[in-house]
């Protein structure tokens, strides 16, 4: 089954307690990671997701390169997903 | 007297410390509706004081606090004010915020700025409140950090009172020191050495004079709902960590500059982390007064003298990196003692390690005889800031900034001289937040996050962060003017996020505070206004589109060490001038940056 890394930064890793996990999908889209993250980890469904997507003030960066809230997002085997404060930078 | 305006007193105070004289000068209506207040309204004032012209150091130097029209008022966050001079490290306009009650009981005074003209004779303080202006001697005060000056001045004249005072380091004219108030820094570009060569040790400030309000029971409605809104996840990175989060997700993208930019990653990140900063002991959190926000964080700092009591110290993401990663430094305690000593001295925490990591980079490369300065020598760094602080030894060149020490040093060094028009680069690597990139490059106080925001851009969905080009040029722009706006407001930027609309929120403010039925179009215009007002002072001061680029380092070095994500990033000298091309025709300038008219 595809695996990929979940990352946590910041808010979302002061909440779950947790820096990174894999979880393992079977159809590669963000809104599947996000949901496989939080039947790993409650804490992360409780506070980080409306439904499928992230809540407010949270942003998702896919292998530190692209931003996205976009639950539709497909990813590929061994991507890593970065969840983050949505403001990111500032002094 | 004119019709009042709500939110402004419609003048300000000029000093002359030469003669120790004040008057008291009006500011048309026309003037505040033009450039609003805070870095606006300063713009303006120097451009009238001809402040260009002046050597930064030298009498004639205007100097100008300035307040804002929503200071003082229920909105959040609005407690802050800029300081405004030409800068002695870069020679061009500049314009530093900080917060807290300084703003408020400023503005209460009676006056929407101060300006500051000449030379005292002796150290001397500057006291302003319902009974006028007196001048005090500071020759006890001399010598003191800024902390311990306002202290005694307090003591002396009363708890009433609010100070902005300078450290050691600005008295020795050091180009990057800071003016600070209640533990916050107006820090960037030097003017603490402006009020050092007037020999102003501290400003204090009292009064009962309000402004009115257009419509305040509306106004009291919309600033509970702004506070409510502060509470929520927008701002939820500041309340419950500070920007210190930063460091690890930077680190993580490649973006963390690191020994002096030859890096965008640290191998050592994980040991910055504020759990580690914090270690057995808690950190507490503050505030700037009137915000419900509370971004502030301050760590348990351990003594360096041994009959001293452990205290803490604010830490910001900035100087976490200037002090750690770019000197290459992982000893969490000694980043804390760097900062605390800086804070102590009144050095800009950004230009000092910016300008001591040049300095290692320049002595491993042999170009600088000193052996101990070396990448990741923490008690280097901290016997260097006091040299710095004091102007001694290696001190007193690096005490000039990056630009000049490399002009002295030589050999090539000029190249990896971490610097925008004299301004040393904060925390972003350019060639990996390549946006950021232009707004560093045009910025009119030189390398600078705050003004432009560009970061915003290229760490959202708009853009490619490593493969900039011209199309991203519009987002700059539109970062670059809701910075000016908010800083002339002024509304703290970590408010940014709760907002859906920011234009047509900031023209609510206004309306609700001054009776100005103003619309986001025309705010667009007044934030081109300004940032064209700015670009005049420097044009007058002497700018050339030369000096619109970056370190040649970052185009001629890919980025190396910087993780999966940005190892190999490249900014090239064409596709950094074609977006600035692209920059200065949308601000409606010539394509090499000249204004084409009259200010609008
Ligand atoms: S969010 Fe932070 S910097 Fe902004 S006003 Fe509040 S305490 Fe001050």
């Amino acid at each position: 089954m595809p695996n990929v890394r979940v990352e946590f930064f910041g808010v979302p890793r002061h909440q779950v307690g947790v820096t990174a996990l894999d979880v393992e999908v079977q159809s590669l889209t963000l809104a599947n990671v996000l949901l496989a993250t939080a039947a790993r980890l409650p804490e992360f469904g409780n506070r980080c997701l409306d439904g499928s997507r992230l809540k407010p003030g949270l942003l998702a960066n896919i292998n530190g390169r692209c931003f996205t809230t976009d639950s539709a997002m497909p990813l590929c085997d061994q991507d890593a997903v970065l969840i983050l404060s949505s403001d990111v930078g500032g002094h | 007297m004119t019709d009042s305006i709500g939110g402004y007193h419609q003048r300000y105070l000029r000093i002359d410390l030469s003669t120790l004289q004040s008057v008291e000068r009006p500011i048309p209506p026309q003037v505040l509706r033009a450039y609003l207040g805070g870095s606006g309204l300063g713009t303006w004032l120097l451009l009238e004081e001809e402040a260009a012209q002046f050597d930064p150091l030298s009498p004639e130097a205007a100097l100008a606090f300035v307040f804002s029209p929503l200071v003082g008022s229920p909105l959040t966050t609005s407690a802050k004010f800029v300081v405004l001079a030409k800068s002695p490290l870069t020679g061009r306009i500049n314009d530093s915020l900080s917060s807290s009650h300084f703003a408020i009981t400023g503005k209460k005074t009676g006056y929407d700025a101060i300006v500051i003209v000449g030379a005292a004779e002796q150290p001397t303080s500057v006291i302003i409140d319902d009974h006028g202006v007196r001048f005090e001697s500071a020759t006890q005060l001399w010598g003191q950090s800024s902390r311990v000056a306002a202290d005694q001045l307090r003591d002396q004249i009363g708890p009433q009172y609010r100070v902005a005072a300078i450290g050691p380091a600005g008295e020795n004219l050091v180009r990057y020191a800071t003016i600070s108030h209640d533990g916050r820094h107006a820090g960037r570009g030097g003017l603490g050495a402006v009020m050092g060569s007037k020999q102003l040790k501290a400003i204090a400030v009292s009064g009962e004079q309000q402004t009115g309000y257009a419509h305040p029971n509306a106004l009291i409605a919309y600033a509970k709902d702004l506070s409510r809104k502060s509470f929520g996840p927008a701002t939820a990175k500041y309340r419950e960590l500070g920007t210190v989060s930063n460091l690890l997700v930077f680190n993580r993208l490649g973006t963390l500059p690191t020994r002096n930019f030859q890096s965008g990653s640290f191998e050592s990140a994980a040991s910055l982390a504020p759990e580690q900063l914090a270690q057995n002991r808690e950190r507490t959190r503050t505030s700037c007064a009137a915000c419900t926000i509370g971004c502030e964080h301050i760590f348990p700092l351990k003594s360096l003298d041994p009959n001293s009591a452990n205290s803490g110290v604010r830490l910001e993401y900035e100087s976490l990196f200037a002090l750690g990663s770019l000197c290459g430094v992982s000893d969490p305690q000694v980043v804390l003692q760097a900062a605390s000593l800086c804070d102590e001295l009144g050095l800009d925490t950004i230009s000092t390690g910016g300008t001591i990591a040049f300095a290692m980079e320049c002595a491993e490369r042999g170009l600088l005889d000193a052996p101990s300065l070396r990448f990741g020598n923490g008690a280097a760094l901290l016997d260097t800031i006091r040299l710095v602080g004091h102007r001694e030894g290696l001190g007193e060149l690096l005490s000039r900034g990056s630009r000049a020490a490399a002009e002295q040093i030589g050999q090539g060094s000029e190249e990896f001289a971490p610097h925008v028009k004299g301004l040393e680069i904060p925390g972003y690597e350019p060639r990996a937040v390549q946006t950021m990139a232009l707004g560093f490059a045009v910025g009119t106080r030189g390398a600078d996050h705050n003004r432009s925001s560009a970061y915003q851009v290229d760490f959202s969905d708009k853009v490619d962060r490593l493969h900039v080009d011209e199309t991203s040029v519009v987002h700059a722009i539109q970062t670059e003017n809701e910075a000016t706006l908010m800083d002339s407001l002024i509304l703290c930027k970590f408010l940014r996020g709760v907002f859906d609309d920011k234009l047509a929120a900031m023209a609510e403010m206004l309306r609700l505070v001054t009776g100005w039925d103003i619309s986001a179009s025309e705010l667009t215009k007044t934030a081109d206004r300004i940032i064209s007002a700015k670009k005049l002072f420097n044009i007058r001061a002497g700018w050339t589109p030369a000096e619109d680029t970056l370190p040649s380092r970052f185009f001629n070095e890919p980025l190396t060490n910087s993780g999966e994500a940005s190892t190999g990033a490249i900014l090239t000298r064409e596709q950094l001038q074609r977006m600035i091309e692209t920059y200065n025709l949308a601000r409606a300038w010539t394509t090499d940056g000249w204004l084409t008219g009259e200010l609008k």
